[in-house]
């Protein structure tokens, strides 16, 4: 390939460009699997100091395949090694997602936006909006592994391994970005680049999880890079060769990146645009229906998403449970929780204290829809048909209420599936539903709150997020904190009876439901009274 | 019976005028333009006018009712296209006028069919992948595929490339010729001209103008170029000439309507060989009423 510098001019001043645009994006995206790493290994070093305790957890870990399986196996016993474990499998996948959105961002949503024809037809070079977002993300990937390796030296653990990881975040990082840049230069839609490139991922993700590491296919895990960074041995006698892997691989996707983006032209893709149906559905001739259609995507996601946590949960529950017994820190935090409670009823309650938040993120967002349909002006083509105000605000609310609901239900179904097929034991799944649907209150308290906040200010809207963060801090560290027991009270959270531990339903949940529909009728009044803006 | 009526609309953005006593009225069967520069105000008016937002004081009728508290019976018997179109992009183009025109009722799947083809457009493509015109035809679609009394378009061209306004045009004049009312916003001058009865002229959240073209030209100045025997001296003295410039025998100039007959007279004089007038363009209505020399008055609220 001919290198053309003229191609090229303007990259660094691209580069500044997208530094000032992300000056906040950019750190925070990558913070996410910096804290991550950080505190794994801040876990594993202060509560597994003691090798006994390791051995013990060592032996769990291998006897039970569905943890070897999504998570590896451990290939050192040390702290070092304990840690690469845990996050083999995450670390790379949220690492790519951040590759992937900022490579997307600054590559086919800028062309599709026709701001890269504004900038090809000033004396900006033809490759140079490519290749200034490639650089920042490498670069930032680099920062990234540098903060990982000296904050994990920091923690005491080796060097060597230390090195090796933060390594192999940066080029996982890089691999991602590159792929994603090759995907960009196929298709004309940020959303068909977004897809491809979450493929390839997930296809990786079942590589490795196919080619486990005790199973009989083994080597098809050395075709996913997830494999390679299990096979580059951090803290287990490093196998330094294996970053060349990434490396080839890295040079190999950038070659045809910029191959085939010299040879296509501005706003165009080699795929062919997917079509759709060129008359609506009957679904769609409801306000309903279209709700149905704007909301289905994201709640495909979560299903997908809870399948896979319920079924993670439910391979590991035997396994966690015997970490927690076998754990004097653990069980001093469960016995806080409830007094005499099975491990199992016990593990469980704890997770969903987790998710219960985790699940109010699938209703604000469903609910705070209406915000974006009214910023995006969608909803003004409803609105002025024949379309009134509070039906087309409920048709959203609607999702926003039953989703979570649907969510919590799969959830559980495929965590006691999953766990009775694995551990042969009778479940009472009414009780388990139960104990999990008696958070719809307090999730529908928040939905209430964005709706509430969308009705009268809704500029605002994006304050909901700030409450569940506040009643997520006073919930998980109220005795780390101090805080007092009447704001420990404010969040609806605080007020979910803990089913399994033996409490019973009260009057707490009645009030939350009450409380919830006050906030979403004085949303909806508030609405119907306001300009849309 | 009017279809729109508007007196003294007023409408504050926090502390900013946005209409300061806006009058308006829409007869049936009438095109209507509504004219002015971008934040004029046109577009304000119209939301209101559809019940998006509401009015601090004036009065505002549409057919029988009114708009903030009737908007969903009214909206049935009319249909909107925005200014700025933006549609649900994992939606295709065909899905969303299907959509729109069920939710109005009365759809008719055959007009559909027709405007699809007059237009040239794909209904299969997803709204995402539309490119600005592509969106404008989907919007426009969506709206004459209903067969109401009232349609409100603003600013419906553009994007459009010109042989789609031609077609734009044949059905705003296949509008009219059912008796249909239409109120057209736009700044593309010569789309008013070419379409409407009567017009409005908006600045600054004030109408300063309304009337057909027979009433505006009359106050308009006329362009008048002009080649004589003699050499032209002594016109920049007379009253009512602006943009003089001449050139020996030669001159070009234009001249407010009520002093023509002084400066034909002043002219012959100088043996007049040839004389070319221009009847005033939209445009030129346009550049004297928002030139710097037109000073309107901007009220504040106190």
């Amino acid at each position: 390939m001919k290198v053309n510098m003229g191609n090229f001019s303007g990259t660094w001043t691209l580069v500044r460009l997208i530094l000032r645009r992300d000056r906040l994006i950019l750190p925070g995206l990558f913070l996410f699997p910096v804290f991550m790493f950080f505190s794994i290994a801040t876990t594993f070093v202060n509560m597994y100091s003691d090798p006994a305790s390791r051995t013990v957890m060592v032996l769990e870990i291998s006897n039970n395949p569905g943890a070897v399986a999504f998570l590896g196996s451990i290939l050192n016993s040390s702290v070092g090694g304990l840690v690469a474990w845990r996050s083999a499998v995450i670390g790379p996948i949220l690492v790519a997602l951040v590759n992937i959105f900022l490579i997307i961002r600054h590559t086919r949503s800028e062309e599709r936006k026709g701001r890269l024809e504004l900038l090809n037809s000033s004396t900006v070079g033809r490759q140079s909006a490519l290749t200034s977002a490639l650089l920042t993300t490498f670069g930032a990937n680099i920062l990234m592994g540098l903060i990982i390796t000296l904050s994990l030296i920091g923690l005491g653990l080796p060097w060597e391994g230390s090195l090796a990881m933060g390594f192999s975040m940066t080029l996982f990082g890089c691999l991602f970005a590159a792929i994603a840049s090759l995907a960009a230069q196929l298709t004309e839609n940020s959303s068909d680049v977004r897809y491809i490139t979450v493929a390839v991922l997930i296809a990786f993700f079942l590589l490795r999880i196919v080619g486990w590491d005790n199973g009989e296919v083994a080597w098809l895990s050395w075709l996913s890079p997830l494999g390679w960074v299990h096979y580059l041995r951090a803290f287990a006698g490093e196998e330094w060769w294996v970053l060349g892997l990434f490396i080839v691989f890295i040079v190999f996707m950038l070659f045809w990146t910029y191959k085939l983006s010299s040879i296509r032209d501005v706003g165009n893709g080699f795929l062919p645009q997917r079509t759709g149906p060129a008359r609506a559905s009957s679904t769609l001739s409801s306000v309903i229906g279209l709700a149905w259609r704007i909301h289905r995507k994201m709640l495909f996601f979560w299903i997908i998403a809870f399948i896979v946590m319920g079924v993670i949960l439910g391979y590991n529950a035997q396994t966690m449970t015997n970490i927690f017994n076998n754990n004097p820190l653990f069980m001093s935090i469960l016995s806080h929780m409830g007094n005499g409670a099975e491990p199992l009823d016990s593990y469980m309650t704890l997770m969903l204290l987790l998710f219960g938040q985790v699940f109010a993120i699938y209703g604000i967002l469903a609910a705070l829809k209406l915000r974006s349909e009214e910023v995006k002006k969608h909803s003004e083509f409803l609105i002025t048909n024949a379309v009134n105000r509070t039906r087309w605000a409920f048709s959203n609310i609607f999702f926003a209420l039953i989703g979570p609901a649907m969510l919590l239900v799969i959830f559980i179904l495929s965590y006691s599936s999953i766990y009775g097929i694995y551990s042969g034991m009778d479940q009472d799944l009414s009780r388990l539903l139960s104990a999990v649907l008696i958070y719809l209150p307090a999730i529908w308290v928040m939905v209430g709150v964005a709706v509430a906040l969308f009705g009268f200010v809704p500029r605002l809207t994006s304050l909901t997020w700030v409450v569940l963060g506040f009643f997520s801090i006073i919930n998980f560290l109220p005795d780390f904190l101090d805080i007092s027991q009447w704001i420990i009270n404010i969040s609806p959270f605080t007020h979910v009876p803990n089913l399994l531990l033996g409490d019973s339903v009260g009057w707490d949940s009645v009030l939350m439901m009450v409380l919830a529909s006050v906030l979403i009728s004085m949303g909806l009044i508030g609405f119907k009274r306001r300009d849309i803006t | 019976m009017t279809v729109i009526e508007i007196e003294k609309l007023t409408k504050y953005y926090g502390k900013f005028l946005a209409l300061n006593e806006v009058d308006l009225e829409v007869k049936p069967g009438e095109v209507y333009g509504f004219i002015g520069p971008n934040g004029a105000g046109k577009t304000t008016t119209l939301r209101i006018l559809l019940g998006l937002i509401r009015k601090d004081s004036g009065e505002i009728r549409l057919f029988d009712g009114d708009p903030w508290h009737d908007a969903v019976r009214l909206h049935r018997r009319m249909a909107y296209v925005p200014g700025d179109v933006n549609l649900w992009p994992s939606l295709t183009g065909g899905e969303v006028i299907d959509m729109l025109g069920k939710l109005r009722g009365d759809f008719d799947p055959e007009r559909r069919d027709e405007l699809l083809e007059h237009f040239r457009l794909d209904p299969k493509k997803k709204c995402g992948a539309y490119s600005t015109g592509n969106r404008q035809k989907v919007a426009l679609i969506s709206a004459l595929v209903s067969d109401v009394e009232l349609y409100i378009l603003d600013e419906p061209t553009i994007g459009l490339d010109p042989l789609m306004e031609v077609v734009f045009r044949e059905n705003v004049n296949e509008l009219k010729k059912a008796g249909k009312t239409v109120l057209l916003s736009s700044h593309i001058l010569s789309e008013v001209e070419a379409l409407c009865d009567r017009l409005s002229i908006i600045r600054d959240g004030q109408i300063i103008e309304t009337g057909t073209f027979e009433d505006l030209r009359y106050i308009t100045r006329t362009s008048i170029t002009v080649d004589a025997y003699k050499s032209i001296t002594g016109l920049e003295n007379l009253e009512g000439i602006h943009n003089l410039t001449v050139n020996d025998k030669h001159a070009r100039f234009s001249v407010d309507g009520e002093k023509i007959d002084s400066v034909l007279k002043y002219l012959t004089q100088f043996g007049v060989k040839s004389l070319l007038s221009t009847p005033p363009t939209l445009e030129e209505l346009f550049i004297r009423y928002y030139s710097e020399e037109y000073t309107g008055k901007k009220i504040v609220r106190e």
